[in-house]
């Protein structure tokens, strides 16, 4: 098949299918980009309209300066961030004694760990929510903070665990060998090689964070607290309000995520050890 | 000839780094699980407990329940111990809503499939230009956050200010009310779904082809072979490995939690086309969540629903994982 030219109209069909796909993936997309940019009555034509004709700020101008949009993009921010934090601080470390060390109730704690993975965590909220009460960490970020990534903990440990056992022991011995203690090897060695796990495991943590919507919209009910979801979910709420502002901001809030997304690409598939849905 | 050197294909692909392990010290040990086991018993393991504990008791109603107000089936009360089980399972509209989501898991994973593979197929082809542009393109969408994707869709689906009605307008055709109608409302969310899940398909697919080597192709050419019995006799088997636990892991998720933040912003589980019946795309998981959360409180037969998914769903993971040796090989 090398050796041959590709068959002139194999390769129109290929390119009529990707164009297609193209149109699909993108459209959508597209539709809300050039919405922000509308003013609010544009919206809502009944016929079909895929340019803004008088193409204005007005949404953003709008959103920025008379909602709190900032205020909640910032509380994103922070919730997105700590969890990231929290997450590697948690799994990281666990994730490498699963795959490196041997110790008793290993095999124990990582079925129960894959066990706890097939409860239906939405239906479990109810707890989470007693047990944030509790620590008295209702209407808290904090409280958020360590849901989502305790949350993850159970999916983050068996993939960090498949990574690294994929990684040849080789290294470390040679580290040991020269003086290194499990640790330092840990640090020196394992952790710069395992860097495209790292950087999924903090995307997704950081995405969590930014985006929740359900557990978000349960423990916070000050409107000053609220992450962007909670705020921009509201804003769209009927179609009374206008349409735009829902855009501009969703637009907004969107940009960071798709940039990091496309940034650590290459890492989705390697850094998936077992493969992940969104 | 094809199928031996697929085969031999398979077996140098299965080859992994052996994994031992590393001495390391009680101390250096507990210090490096002891944060994550901590969290999975406080926010993993509480709630299932909680959960379960909440199956067994009559906790079942807005007000008089209040915490610490209910007692345990078959102890504190006349009920039976399983009370909520037995609720359940004599509900019709339990297997109505489990049918549905079956069928729902089952027309979405295939289409994610094939999308993702038809796509995968395409952009692993040697004459298509521009490869990393098409790709980074078509993964955009696995980019968007997840209520941004619903409230998107939500607005191209509307009857009358939807774009996606105004194009069918423009060659003639009434788009009908998409997300007011038990039908459509179905087919739209299986729409939005197959839009966020299939570039994850199309970018594991094509790194599985990627890993296949071209010269398998070459002879297989040259035994004549065209297209579709490459796809069947060499493609579709060399991909195994990398499609199986990807198919049975969406699948999963699917099932049993990614339907629900798209379906409770998009139609809230929606429209409800028979009276007293669930909603035409109230599937599993917003079902059970409308028992616990809208007026009527059933914590208990919330409870008793998830402990019920729970174990469908276990032994579907432990099924799955014995069938694919992904498990297995990871404890090695």
């Amino acid at each position: 098949m090398s050796e041959k030219r590709t068959n002139p109209f194999t390769l129109v069909v290929m390119y009529v299918i990707l164009a297609m796909g193209l149109f699909f993936a993108i459209f959508p997309i597209y539709f809300i980009v050039q919405a922000a940019f509308r003013s609010g009555n544009q919206l809502y034509s009944t016929t079909l309209q895929l340019f803004p004709t008088n193409p204005t700020l007005d949404n953003f101008t709008y959103i920025l300066g008379q909602l709190p949009f900032p205020l909640w993009m910032w509380n994103s921010l922070k919730v997105g961030v700590l969890t990231t934090v929290f997450t590697l601080l948690i799994t990281v470390s666990a994730g490498y004694a699963m795959s490196r060390f041997r110790f008793v109730g290993r095999g124990g704690i990582l079925t129960s760990m894959l066990a706890l993975q097939a409860f239906p965590a939405m239906l479990g909220i109810f707890a989470i929510y007693l047990i944030l009460n509790s620590l008295g960490l209702i209407n808290t970020h904090l409280g958020m903070v360590l849901a989502y990534s305790i949350g993850g903990i159970t999916f983050n440990v068996w993939n960090l665990k498949g990574y690294f056992d994929t990684i040849p022991l080789d290294l470390e011995e040679a580290a040991t060998i020269d003086g290194c203690t499990p640790t330092q090897a840990f640090f020196r060695v394992m952790l710069p090689l395992a860097r495209p796990v790292i950087a999924i495991t903090a995307l997704f943590g950081f995405l969590a964070g930014w985006s929740e919507f359900i557990l978000a919209g349960l423990v916070l009910y000050d409107e000053k607290l609220y992450t962007a979801p909670l705020g921009i979910i509201g804003l769209q709420e009927g179609f009374r309000t206008p349409w735009g502002w829902f855009a501009a901001a969703a637009l907004i809030f969107s940009i960071p995520v798709v940039t990091l997304f496309l940034f650590l690409q290459r890492n989705l598939v390697s850094g998936l050890s077992q493969g992940a849905v969104k | 000839m094809a199928i031996s050197i697929a085969k031999k294909g398979a077996a140098s692909r299965k080859a992994a780094p052996r994994s031992a392990a590393i001495a390391a010290s009680p101390a250096t040990t507990i210090a490096y699980i002891a944060p994550a086991l901590i969290g999975m018993l406080l926010f993993n393991v509480y709630p299932v407990l909680y959960t379960a504990y909440m199956s067994i008791t009559d906790r079942n109603g807005p007000r008089r329940f209040a915490e610490g107000k209910y007692t345990v089936n078959g102890i504190g009360n006349t009920n039976s111990f399983f009370d909520n089980f037995i609720r359940i399972l004599g509900e019709p509209d339990f297997y109505l809503v489990a049918g549905r989501t079956l069928i729902y898991t089952v027309i979405s994973v295939t289409l994610f499939f094939a999308v993702g593979l038809m796509f995968a197929i395409i952009l692993n082809h040697k004459a298509i230009q521009f490869k990393g542009m098409w790709r980074t393109l078509m993964i955009l969408p696995w980019a968007v956050p997840t209520f941004v994707t619903a409230l998107i869709w939500k607005f191209l689906f509307h009857g009358q200010f939807g774009p996606i009605n105004q194009a069918l307008a423009l060659i003639g055709i009434q788009g009908p009310q998409w997300l007011n109608n038990g039908f459509t409302a179905f087919v739209a969310i299986i729409i939005v779904n197959l839009w966020m899940s299939f570039p994850y398909f199309m970018l594991v697919l094509l790194g599985g082809l990627q890993s296949i080597p071209s010269d398998v192709y070459e002879a297989s050419s040259m035994d004549g072979a065209g297209f579709w019995r490459q796809l069947y006799q060499i493609t579709l088997p060399l991909l195994r490995p990398v499609a199986v636990p990807a198919v049975i892991l969406s699948a999963i998720q699917t099932f049993g939690a990614l339907h629900f933040g798209t379906i409770r912003l998009l139609t809230d589980g929606g429209p409800i086309t028979r009276a007293n019946q669930p909603g035409a795309t109230e599937l599993l998981l917003v079902w059970a969540y409308h028992q616990g959360f809208n007026s009527a409180k059933l914590y208990g037969v919330v409870g008793a629903l998830a402990v019920i998914i729970f174990i469908l769903m276990l032994v579907v993971t432990l099924a799955a994982s014995r069938m694919t040796n992904a498990t297995k090989a990871a404890y090695e």
